[in-house]
């Protein structure tokens, strides 16, 4: 078995994680990234996260506006989109069918 | 320009020439510098050294995903050589010979012999390659086959 499987997994999960953090409002990259390792498990690179919310965008996932920062640089803020939501709900219901099912497997082995 | 905005430049150049060689397109290329820009210089407003705050990302090879080996200039050169003097060889000794007999000693041959040279040539430049490996094989099959039969019309004449 491959030892970074947690990694793999991870990474499978990247852009259900992604939407759900903006599902709750826009979001500039390097805090989303902040906002994703603050669980302690949902770690990412930058070279994983920043090429899949470029990608994401250019998916018509997500759109991106120039805000304000404190730095007084502008910043490019993250919003989902009407497809994007819909991709999180597919996303969701296939991943809450999945963890049922293997919470369902491992039922029948503690049977 | 200060040394640390070098440090900075130079880390973002680097994943900027790792990105256009993994052929990513220019828009995701560009926001990834952007996000990437945008990230260290929160860092360093948070009053993180710069060489630190730059160690601390991710290498430039990692924003080139699938950056496949790039094909060796031998290795091409093995496989055109190859090709070509297949092509060469079937027409000095398949094609001349069936098409026009006539002509096997005016252009069969030197075909065969040319056939010979350029993979020869291109399998001694290219050996290391397995196209070059492959070509120069052939062609010292052919310049036996050059030879022997050279022997043969010697003897016999």
């Amino acid at each position: 078995m491959n030892a970074s499987w947690p990694d793999q997994m991870r990474r499978g999960l990247a852009e259900l994680c992604v939407l759900t953090v903006l599902s709750h409002g826009e979001s500039y990259g390097y805090q989303i990234l902040a906002r994703l390792a603050d669980t302690g498990v949902l770690t990412f690179s930058e070279s994983t996260l920043y090429p899949m919310l470029s990608k994401m965008t250019a998916a018509g996932l997500l759109t991106i506006r120039d805000g304000p920062s404190e730095r007084g640089k502008p910043r490019k803020y993250y919003q989902l989109t009407n497809q994007g939501r819909g991709r999180l709900l597919d996303l969701r219901e296939h991943w809450e069918a999945i963890h049922k099912a293997v919470e369902s497997l491992a039922e029948d082995e503690d049977a | 320009m200060h040394k640390d905005d070098l440090l900075v430049e130079r880390y973002l150049g680097q994943v900027e020439a790792a990105m256009e060689q993994s052929r990513v397109a220019l828009q995701e290329r560009r926001l990834t510098l952007s996000m990437l820009r945008e990230q260290i210089e929160e860092a360093l407003a948070a009053g993180g050294a710069p060489a630190q705050v730059i160690s601390a990302m991710d290498p430039p090879t990692a924003f080139a995903p699938g950056a496949g080996p790039k094909p060796q200039p031998r290795s091409v050169l093995g496989l055109v050589g190859l090709w070509s003097g297949l092509a060469l060889a079937t027409a000095g000794l398949g094609l001349i010979p069936l098409f026009a007999p006539h002509l096997r000693s005016e252009i069969g041959n030197p075909l065969v012999l040319g056939s010979a040279i350029v993979l020869l040539a291109s399998g001694v430049l290219g050996r290391h390659t397995s196209p070059g490996k492959m070509s120069l094989m052939l062609g010292l099959m052919i310049s036996a086959f050059i030879a022997m039969a050279t022997l043969f019309l010697a003897l016999s004449a």
